[in-house]
């Protein structure tokens, strides 16, 4: 029979794969860049947790793991931002990954007009449109926030014309 | 100026402060007051980095839960997964302990091969391939008239996506390339219907097994 050690180390070098696939996933195409070491220095670290002294605890590892794999995942991201550019735009993708400063600040700048138009519309349909724009499909948005299909879609579709409404304005101003 | 534009701006977007390490555990434990939540998911979907880190978290949970075979009771198959998961989540490594690591050998064979797809997505019924043996599998699902294309995924039983295998307006396509590229094995696919772009169905995940 396995030991509880060996149960646990199964488990989390699959979580280890998961946080990899997530992270991939979330890299969208700069996945090229993501380190072939990702899982390694994850499941290192998620074993770490677990490998004290008095072995894992065995009671609290469920809630644990996950949490830990959370953290994980954040911090690989990070490290990964780091390893591209100093700048939180590095994983944008594709233009203002690109690191051409002059088209980066041009994309900074509308950003933050964007950001502001978003701000000015109703907080439902703030979310949607952001959600939408950052390249979250209408089942994910439906997940997040926990919409019907309908309404997801009715509040992208509506939050949308807002927005262009608001840029439009900002535009003329 | 466009929506792809604006798209890209935002994801350049990157006001402080960030969410820390702390908050995202929290966010993904459910544990964040409600108001604390709504903060989060307004900066993190206003910051090009912090929403990958949304999508990366969200997409963790789906797959440690579908890896668990964690799903939420048919009543409650149109709600968020984010209240039930993470005691899903919890209950389920508990399971995976005490049952000695049975989640690594499991079959999906119980799977219901017709259910609610993603997130309370109509369901797309897949015909073939469905838990059997297969040497170059051809994927077949019946048609919506409501879509357009039909977009086909393959994960390794890892939970690691393989990636897209095919877009195609027929609901049927040859996995030819699948069996050329990958070795024999269990294999999990899924098909999504898209209308205009966006998903107007998905299928539940069914096995197949690849052959040489």
């Amino acid at each position: 029979m396995e030991s509880l050690e060996t149960r646990f180390e199964r488990l989390v070098r699959a979580s280890a794969r998961l946080v990899r696939a997530a992270i991939v996933r979330a890299a969208g195409t700069r996945r090229d860049r993501v380190a072939d070491d990702v899982e390694q220095q994850v499941y290192l670290a998620l074993w770490r947790r677990f490998s004290s002294p008095q072995g894992p605890p065995a009671e609290l590892a469920p809630a644990y793991l996950y949490r830990a794999a959370v953290r994980e995942t954040v911090r690989a991201l990070a490290r990964l931002r780091e390893s591209q550019s100093e700048d939180c735009a590095a994983l944008a993708e594709p233009a203002a990954g690109d690191a051409d400063p002059e088209r980066l600040a041009s994309a900074r700048e509308t950003g933050a007009r964007v950001a502001a138009a978003l701000a000015r519309l109703q907080p439902e349909r703030r979310r949607a449109v952001a959600a939408h724009l950052q390249g979250f499909e209408i089942g994910e948005i439906m997940k997040l926030f926990d919409w019907d299909y309908q309404r997801a879609r009715n509040l992208v579709a509506r939050g949308m014309a807002d927005l262009r409404r608001e840029l439009g304005s900002t535009a003329d101003e | 100026m466009n929506e792809e534009a604006w798209s890209l701006a935002l994801r350049a977007h990157s006001p402080e402060p960030h969410p820390d390490e702390a908050a995202w555990e929290r966010f993904a434990a459910g544990e964040l007051a409600a108001a604390e939540r709504d903060a989060l998911l307004d900066h993190a979907l206003q910051c090009g980095a912090c929403a990958q880190a949304l999508r990366a978290v969200q997409e963790l949970a789906t797959t440690l839960g579908r890896e668990l075979d964690m799903h939420p009771p048919a009543a409650r198959s149109e709600r968020s997964s984010a209240r039930w998961l993470p005691l899903a989540l919890a209950a389920g490594l508990a399971a995976v302990l005490v049952g000695g690591g049975w989640m690594f050998v499991r079959t999906r064979a119980s799977e219901p091969s017709v259910t609610r797809g993603d997130a309370g997505l109509p369901s797309l019924v897949v015909l073939a391939p469905r838990a059997s043996a297969t040497t170059i599998p051809r994927f077949q699902w019946r048609a919506r008239p409501d879509a357009q294309i039909y977009r086909v995924h393959v994960y390794g039983e890892d939970g690691v996506a393989f990636g897209q295998v095919a877009t195609t307006a027929a609901p049927a396509v040859a996995g030819t390339a699948v069996a050329r590229a990958w070795p024999p094995g269990r294999y999990a696919w899924r098909v999504e219907a898209l209308r205009d772009g966006i998903v107007v169905a998905s299928s539940p995940l069914v096995d197949f097994e690849l052959r040489r």
